[in-house]
């Protein structure tokens, strides 16, 4: 395997792992900001 | 939407100004850099110009007004030049990636609808806004109660301004606007430094992390801090690759200036000054410009210590309380405020896990609207340390790991990091253009920054969009203001009808921007006059009447202090209280 290979492939790896537990967790983490700071200030009504 | 006006007219002015200033030190770059350098001189300038206005009880708008005048006509060479240039001048590195150049121009447009309506959030309205204001009443600086009355407050010199000239949507747009200048920034230094390919990526990078996107639009200091910081950083390693003199005191005012908005911001100028001395261990001729270094660099943030030490008795307040004791502020009161500041656990295991907790549990940090910082900066983190030779590289990876263990020991709030993010963007499209991946890999990892760039999005839009019935003109201030402060009707009321010389203490309130009259609020880490966790009833009737606070303001939806609830449910409380007004189960009580 070549450097420029197994470096891709460790980033690769790296992003996947924090790019998937981020977006696990996206829809707890937007509910809580959504509710905290948005929703309750909202000006028009939600669906 | 007439602030906008304000803003530019005002920008310009500071740009001429800054000219002048840029021409004493020989500078003369291309015109994107020029311009940079031409706001910062101005804009350090004018913090120095109010700052004095201040300290001196000049703050009087004719007169500010006839000096400003005064400071354009000396300026008006560098006016008409600046005009032809602004001609002559192609935007072309607007045009270099247009989509990317379209990123931004969203993401400012969604961070201009927070920026535009007025001011709500919990620092702005605490003491960003609010001591400026009291400062203009006096007509100066002036004495409060409050410990961030006692912090620096370098850009709020700013803001000061936008308040008394316009209003508090005017000092807004000031940050809103810092946050494209840091961006533009950024982008000068990865096109300096490494190269043209990496320069629009790491700009979009900066600016669409949802901490920058949500600061833009709301009044703090950050964005201006980081603005100094890197263009600072700009200079001094422009000085260290090239040895050009003409760059190194231009970067000590910067970093000067940088280090002076915050009580952690001496932190870079610490770890350059390192940097200086390891460079002067190779040429000792050096040892001269260092110790001018550190006087520039230091004489702005001496400014506020000294403006404590007259107003405050001592220099550091809130720190320090043993060293420097006052009737108003202990050692107890400094141990309970460096409690909340300071970092809440030191471990090794934490110090490597710290920044996975700051991208991913977030709840470690409350689920505040500013602990965002989007999956980018470390789901390619890995980038930073791969790319060709480069001493820039490198010195940048020190600083930044020097910046993250002081930062880690010393404070561990997600907003004091904020220094490091601009450069970690710059050395992760370094990485991304400079790595000879296969194509698939490049496609895939850009793939991710631009699902992360869409869904960063949502963020500002949801936090933001707040703002757009007041921007576009069918609501009202009033409205708008009572739609997302529960305390604002009864502020509105008091100010209206309570006596000029009232005093009112707030309970689980820090909004004063609003309130007309002197007041207090928070515990004993915030004030140490009326003790609120270790009082008795009627410790606490007697510290009122001494200090004489004749109302108290009481907002019933959150907490406040500890031993609050109780004091306030207690007989001989209660019997001292009337009830005079009461809305959104915010209560005015007055203190018979």
């Amino acid at each position: 395997m070549s450097k420029n290979k197994l470096l891709g492939t460790v980033v690769i790896l790296f992003a996947i792992i924090v790019f998937l537990f981020y977006y696990l967790q996206y829809p707890l983490l937007f509910d809580a900001f959504i509710s905290n700071y948005a929703v309750k200030y909202f000006p028009f009504p939600l669906p | 939407m007439i602030e906008l006006l304000y803003l530019l007219v005002g920008w310009i002015f500071v740009i001429v100004f800054g000219r002048k200033i840029r021409h004493c030190f020989g500078l003369k770059e291309s015109f994107l850099l020029n311009l940079l350098f031409d706001t910062a001189f101005g804009f350090a300038a004018l913090i120095l110009v109010v700052f004095i206005a201040s300290a001196f009880h000049l703050l009087y708008s004719w007169l500010l007004m006839t000096i400003f005048i005064i400071l354009f006509l000396v300026c008006f060479k560098e006016f008409k030049q600046f005009l032809n240039e602004c001609k002559k001048t192609k935007l072309n590195w607007l045009a270099e990636n247009k989509i990317l150049t379209i990123v931004i121009f969203v993401y400012a447009l969604v961070n201009l609808f927070g920026a535009l309506s007025p001011i709500a959030d919990t620092d702005g309205l605490g003491y960003h806004l609010a001591m400026p204001k009291l400062y203009i009443q006096n007509h100066g600086f002036a004495y409060h109660h409050l410990a961030v009355s006692n912090w620096p407050m370098t850009f709020e010199m700013l803001y000061l301004l936008a308040l008394m000239f316009k209003n508090d949507v005017l000092a807004k747009l000031v940050h809103w606007l810092f946050g494209l200048l840091c961006t533009l920034a950024v982008y000068s230094c990865a096109k300096r430094f490494f190269s043209k390919k990496s320069a629009s990526v790491s700009a979009v990078l900066f600016y669409t992390i949802p901490l920058v996107a949500l600061e833009s639009g709301i009044a703090y200091i950050d964005l201006g801090w980081v603005f100094f910081a890197v263009i600072g950083m700009y200079c001094f390693l422009e000085w260290h690759v090239t040895d050009k003199k003409e760059f190194f005191f231009p970067s000590a005012v910067f970093l000067g200036v940088s280090a002076s908005a915050k009580w952690n911001g001496p932190l870079l100028v610490v770890i350059v000054f390192l940097g200086l001395l390891v460079r002067m261990y190779h040429d000792k001729s050096l040892w001269k410009n260092m110790l001018l270094f550190l006087v520039i660099s230091s004489s702005f943030s001496f400014l506020w210590y000294g403006k404590n030490l007259v107003l405050s008795g001592n220099p550091v307040l809130p720190f320090l309380g043993s060293v420097f004791p006052t009737d108003n502020w202990s050692a107890d009161n400094s141990a309970s405020y460096s409690e909340v500041v300071s970092g809440k656990e030191v471990s090794l295991k934490r110090f490597i896990l710290m920044p996975w907790y700051l991208t991913i549990s977030t709840k470690h940090f409350g689920f505040g609207e500013l602990t965002f910082l989007g999956p980018v900066l470390l789901g390619l983190l890995p980038l930073v340390f791969f790319g060709r030779k480069n001493p820039v590289r490198k010195v940048l990876l020190i600083g930044m790991f020097l910046f993250y263990t002081a930062w880690f020991v010393s404070s561990q709030q997600v907003r004091l990091l904020f220094l490091i993010f601009p450069f970690i963007c710059v050395l992760i499209s370094v990485g991304l253009s400079e790595n000879h991946f296969n194509p698939l890999i490049k496609k895939f990892l850009c793939a991710l920054i631009t699902i992360s760039i869409v869904l960063n999005l949502a963020l500002p839009l949801a936090y933001h969009s707040k703002g757009i019935p007041f921007v576009i003109g069918i609501e009202s201030k009033d409205s708008y203001l009572s739609r997302l402060l529960p305390e604002f009707a009864v502020m509105q009321w008091a100010n209206q009808n309570l006596a000029k010389d009232s005093y009112t203490y707030f309970f689980g309130t820090p909004h004063s921007f609003y309130f007309d009259n002197q007041y207090l609020w928070g515990c004993k880490d915030m004030q140490g006059v009326l003790k609120i966790e270790d009082s008795t009833p009627q410790q606490f009737i007697k510290d009122t009447n001494s200090l004489k606070i004749s109302h108290l303001l009481v907002n019933k939806n959150v907490d406040s202090c500890p031993n609050s609830k109780e004091l306030l449910a207690s007989k001989e409380v209660k019997s001292k209280l009337k009830e005079l007004f009461e809305k959104n189960n915010v209560v005015l009580y007055e203190i018979k």
